[in-house]
């Protein structure tokens, strides 16, 4: 028995430390494999009974792990009261960071942490919440102050790295990046604890535009200005990735303006490649241009249910039965530059403005062909091959990547003024300047 | 969340030189063409001409229609699956300006010869600014997969360190895997390269202002001229007469092609004939009717009949 178990708990002490009695380990062990659980089974158990977390770190965090012991900074912490069963509870939410980047962490109770404080906490568990992973402890936890120097050499690095905005994806944490506001407006809100001003507006870098929202008002903010923030957050608010900045944020003037210059294929809408978003979250305000390479089922004419606006057939809502529908227009096509291709959706406004179609005109075709989807194939007609430039917010979900225009136009292109620059162009041996990437 | 395939923008040269057809994963994940430029073919958009339609079926309907650029045709085929698509093609004349978007097929009847085409998912009259757009567009999206591929050659990397170098130097994941295996696949690449860059600056000069009008061949003088187009297309290009050099011989013969025709083609005899009246050599004409076809401006309808496009 003791060449089996010896070797066992030799490994067990290392792993537990020094802190349990030999013997202790010893008996426990031999009871297990007298029980015949595998010696496997038993060293698992028993370094899950004297609490042993894995340590690791916070980058590489995923969903639905446990028992995990970390050592980080707290950023910033704040009270929220939340009622659970009937009763209010305090916890605490805010977020941490070490070497290797910052998460948000809910504790479930009050451990008496400061901002500034370094914590090693072990039995933390990691909850996917609003799509990321977030680091929770409770009683079950244990929660360890050190010494505040201990993660300054190394909390620095990383975390305070300033972003390109290009880069800021839902549910990062304490984000440090630098924009020029674009525009920026206050507005007034009401919240359960009263009435609140906030501000909201366009932030701008040389990669990317992104909306934002300040809860808190804020000198610094105004239109024209370069800021400077630190320990925002990033939320996805209708599909596009949006810098929140709370009362924990610090938001100041930037030592250096964001020049014109570095915004100016922004500022003068220029399409962008499809390639150079289509991986992205989301984008604020995108600019593309491509061809119309197939008009969906459901354009044209439509109707729709005038309480819900769902799409309706034959005057029957599947949620209000039979209704007076209103009649509506829209497009849904897709648009391919050659580099990627996402579905662009056009309200009827922007359906008139590319085909010529009022919706009165619409329903004179369907009605003289009898067919409401004759609309759909004559804007097929009229749209397929055709070049359009869109505008809008451009979102990812379950049904592939869409950008529903806030504007949208067909194009031409003096094409013989184009090949000869491209013959030209050819004549190098380098690269073919892509626009816009 | 499935991400749709884009349409590839490849001229038919390049398309029917591909022989590489992939297919990995279960029966449900899609089929790939690879072409020498490293375009991972799924789906591909393109606008042509159409310049024949058949209905090669036995006993069901199969349409089978070649639709042309300037540097070949596609072959698209439409059968019982693809009864819209079908009926299309059956109802257009030729010739016509079509744009369609469709899946690459391929075609192996002996080892060895590998046929590509198309099944149209999408098909649309369009008009002359649509073709040239598209010309110009897929010239533009070519030239930058024919660097990639001349980088990742002259680099002399290979497998996943070829891939993570390309995608560094800007190219996406499914183009750098496309030019990796391009590279594995095609043994004569480099010459290939210079073949169809000949062919695209070819097919970017029938977009250039008609040569004929004196302030139009002035506009082309200083492009070319100013470019150093000529070196990097070497040989297909010096084969082109400039238009100096030939400045009536094919635009006579285009007029006369356009003069002639009653609605049904004109014989090549015919044609020959009145050249020869207005004094153009046999030599002449056949170089103007070679230079007009590789323009897409006219085609053979029958063996023997000339039309314009």
């Amino acid at each position: 028995m003791n060449e089996i178990i010896a070797p066992l708990v030799d490994e067990i002490i290392r792993a537990l430390g020094t802190t349990l009695n030999r013997a202790i380990v010893e008996d426990e062990l031999t009871r297990l494999l007298e029980f015949k659980v595998p010696p496997e089974e038993a060293r698992r158990s028993l370094l899950k009974k004297y609490g042993v977390s894995e340590v690791r770190r916070l980058s590489d965090l995923q969903g639905g792990e446990r028992d995990i012991e970390i050592t980080a900074r707290i950023l910033d912490i704040n009270l929220k009261v939340v009622g659970i069963k009937d009763q209010e509870r305090n916890i605490f939410m805010g977020t941490m960071a070490d070497e290797t980047g910052a998460k948000s962490f809910t504790a479930w109770k009050d451990f008496g942490l400061e901002p500034g404080d370094v914590v090693r906490v072990n039995n933390a568990y990691i909850r996917t919440w609003q799509g990321m992973p977030e680091i929770n402890f409770g009683p079950r936890s244990k929660v360890e102050k050190l010494d505040r120097d201990t993660l300054d050499a190394l909390a620095t690095a990383d975390v305070d790295r300033a972003f390109p905005l290009a880069e800021l994806v839902e549910g990062a944490a304490a984000v440090h990046t630098i924009f020029r506001i674009l525009e920026c407006r206050h507005k007034e809100i009401t919240t359960k604890n009263g009435p609140r001003t906030i501000v909201s507006g366009t932030a701008a870098d040389h990669s990317a535009k992104l909306p934002f929202t300040s809860w808190e008002s804020n000198p610094t903010l105004v239109q024209g200005t370069t800021v400077e923030v630190k320990n925002a957050y990033i939320k996805l608010w209708r599909g596009v990735p949006t810098i929140n900045l709370s009362e924990f944020s610090t938001i100041s003037r930037s030592d250096t303006d964001i020049s014109n210059d570095e915004l100016s294929p922004l500022l003068n809408h220029e399409p962008v490649r499809l390639d150079s978003i289509t991986g992205r979250d989301g984008v604020f305000d995108a600019i593309i241009e491509g061809s119309l390479i197939s008009i969906r089922p459901g354009s044209g004419l439509i109707i729709r249910c005038p309480q819900c606006s769902r799409v309706i057939q034959k005057n029957t809502c599947r949620v209000h039965g039979v209704v007076e529908g209103i009649y509506d227009m829209r497009i849904k096509s897709i648009l391919d530059d050659g580099t990627g291709a996402l579905t662009v959706v056009l309200d009827a406004d922007l359906t008139q403005k590319v085909t010529g179609y009022s919706i009165e005109k619409a329903r004179e075709v369907a009605a003289s062909a009898m067919n409401q989807s004759a609309v759909e194939d004559e804007m097929r007609r009229r749209l397929l091959g055709r070049s359009m430039l869109a505008r809008g917010n451009m979102t990812k979900g379950e049904y592939g990547i869409t950008l529903v225009a806030d504007d949208a136009s067909l194009t031409e292109m003096d094409t013989a003024a184009e090949a000869a620059a491209l013959i030209k162009e050819m004549g190098y041996a380098g690269p073919v300047q892509s626009g816009g990437t | 969340m499935i991400e749709r395939e884009l349409a590839w923008r490849v001229f038919a040269h390049e398309f029917n030189h591909s022989h590489h057809f992939f297919h990995e994963g279960d029966e449900r994940s899609p089929n790939y063409l690879v072409t020498p430029t490293g375009a991972r073919i799924n789906r591909l958009y393109f606008v042509g001409v159409l310049t024949e339609i058949e209905n090669i079926g036995v006993g069901e309907d199969m349409w089978r229609g070649r639709v042309s650029d300037h540097t070949g045709g596609f072959m698209v085929y439409a059968g019982q699956y693809q009864l819209e698509a079908a009926m299309f093609l059956s109802g257009l004349e030729v010739p016509s300006f079509v744009a369609v978007v469709g899946k690459a097929r391929t075609f192996e009847p002996e080892k060895g010869t590998i046929y590509t085409s198309v099944r149209p998912e999408e098909l649309n009259r369009v008009d002359g600014q649509v073709r040239d757009r598209w010309v110009v567009e897929t010239a533009r999206l070519t030239f930058e997969r024919i660097w990639s591929v001349r980088t990742a050659l002259e680099s002399g990397l290979k497998g996943p360190q070829l891939v993570n170098m390309l995608i560094q130097s800007g190219a996406s994941t499914e183009l750098a895997d496309g030019i990796n295996r391009a590279i594995e696949h095609y043994p004569d690449l480099k010459e290939y390269l210079e073949i169809l860059s000949g062919t695209i600056i070819d097919s970017l000069k029938t977009l250039l202002p008609d040569t004929i009008k004196t302030d139009g061949t002035k506009e082309v003088d200083t492009v070319i001229d100013k470019s150093q187009a000529l070196d990097s297309a070497t040989s297909a290009v010096e084969n082109v007469p400039l238009p100096e050099a030939q400045p009536d011989g094919k635009e006579l013969v285009y007029e006369l092609l356009g003069n002639l025709d009653k609605g049904r083609g004109v014989p090549v005899s015919e044609l020959t004939d009145r050249s020869g009246q207005i004094g153009l050599t046999g030599d002449q004409v056949d170089d103007a009717l070679k230079g007009l076809m590789s323009e897409g401006r006219c085609y053979e309808p029958k063996i023997g009949i000339l039309r314009r496009v």
